[in-house]
């Protein structure tokens, strides 16, 4: 198996072709059992790269199109329940969630 | 009218969004680019040199030329059927990016932010010299895949490396992080696979604290984040329980330069993270132009949902 390996810009649904930088190419998208290169093969920038912590269990939910909002299994949307805390830390690993690059990450950075 | 929502099933901070635009008697449509084609749909005519036409998604017909303004919140990948091959789903997904993000892009509203802004503003290198452009304090910075010049540059000064984008991959069954990293000896003795990318070093920048600075239109809302250990002193993502926050007001050069830096990439929504020195003065680390605000805004109690609401409810493309 390769490294992981991931092209933002070819899974994001808007940005322009300006993003892809080179504008060729493939179009590589993570893999979840890749496994790490060799060292001096692997991307030196990727070798402190450690598992995300576990985080915290999310309860049960689903999308309500009408509400347009999650919605715990009696219907009620999961912004009005105590127990959700803050808003964005909503996943269960801490990464960047910025767009462009970034845009695979999703809490609170 | 309608304020167009795009963003991903689960976004806490869009369920927000939605529920103050309702408080506002807005009509509001939220739709996840994730449900093309499987579960939406596009058809737009060009009428009188713009697109006119209907986006069915969610339930809603959407009315492209009935749409006041847009929140584009990182919505997910286009989802193509399974059996296809891979090739076959990479020219789908190039052609519905470029036909669907193409209607929408084109559509002259409000939007916060335009994606191709976003786009053009994720590159740190880009940020670091615009920041600069701006009278904005930015630390030293090295970009490179050669090793000597890594180990030339790591002599002038204590160095941390950190990634331009994601600092997260997909790996051995699970996620892995990769946050900010101080080097030391071990480091620069062993430097093989520098070559494989374009890495990028910074001086390190002794700080008091770190803030967070949101921007949303002229509106400025300074977090100050306070580090409780050695690993969120190093990097504040390394552990949210580890913080705590405290609201502050950025001097008024740093908040000019700020909203200047906005002005010239086109940014309505910006989210600014500096290094605060000992000594009180603000240095730009980066821009997220598309950066998390939610736990900011409870942590500080600042209405920035508020703030983005009535933006997108007064619509105004200028």
């Amino acid at each position: 198996m390769s490294a992981a390996m991931t092209e933002v810009s070819a899974v994001d649904p808007f940005a322009p072709a300006s993003a892809q930088f080179a504008l060729g190419g493939a179009s590589l998208t993570s893999r979840r059992d890749d496994v790490a290169s060799q060292v001096g093969v692997r991307p030196w920038g990727l070798r402190r790269a450690l598992p995300a912590g576990a985080g915290r269990v999310l309860p049960k939910w689903t999308y309500d199109p009408v509400q347009q909002k999650a919605v715990d299994l009696t219907g009620r949307p999961l912004i009005e329940s105590p127990i959700m805390g803050d808003p964005s830390a909503n996943t269960t690993s801490t990464v960047d969630g910025e767009d462009g690059p970034s845009s695979e990450d999703w809490n609170n950075d | 009218m309608t304020v167009l929502i795009l963003a991903p099933e689960w976004d806490f901070t869009a369920d927000r969004m939605v529920k103050a635009l309702e408080e506002r008697a807005a009509r509001v449509a939220r739709v996840d680019t994730a449900w093309f084609p499987q579960q939406a749909g596009i058809d737009a005519r060009l009428r009188d040199g713009r697109w006119m036409g209907t986006l069915s998604a969610g339930g809603r017909a959407i009315a492209l030329e009935g749409l006041r303004s847009v929140w584009y919140r990182s919505p997910s990948a286009f989802q193509f059927p399974a059996e296809l091959s891979p090739t076959e789903r990479n020219w789908a997904m190039s052609e519905t990016k470029l036909g669907v993000g193409g209607v929408l892009a084109a559509l002259p509203v409000k939007w916060i932010n335009h994606p191709s802004r976003n786009a053009d503003a994720a590159y740190k290198p880009v940020q670091l010299v615009t920041a600069a452009r701006c009278g904005l304090t930015v630390a030293d910075t090295l970009v490179t895949n050669l090793p000597d010049s890594v180990r030339d540059f790591a002599q002038a000064g204590e160095t941390v490396t950190k990634a331009f984008g994601a600092a997260a991959i997909v790996e051995d069954g699970g996620r892995k992080t990769t946050f900010t990293h101080r080097l030391d000896d071990a480091d620069l003795a062993d430097l093989r696979g520098i070559n494989v990318a374009a890495h990028q070093f910074q001086r390190w920048i002794p700080k008091s604290c770190e803030a967070r600075v949101i921007v949303v239109g002229d509106q400025v809302f300074a977090a100050g984040i306070y580090a409780e250990t050695a690993e969120t002193y190093l990097d504040w993502r390394n552990d949210y329980s580890a913080l705590w926050y405290e609201r502050l007001e950025p001097p008024g050069d740093v908040v000019a330069g700020i909203l200047e830096y906005c002005i010239q990439l086109g940014l309505t929504y910006g989210a600014f993270d500096f290094v605060i020195r000992p000594d009180g003065e603000w240095v730009f680390l980066e821009c997220n132009a598309g950066g998390q605000y939610g736990w900011i805004e409870d942590a500080i109690g600042a209405p920035i949902t508020d703030t983005l609401a009535d933006l997108l409810v007064k619509g105004e493309t200028t």
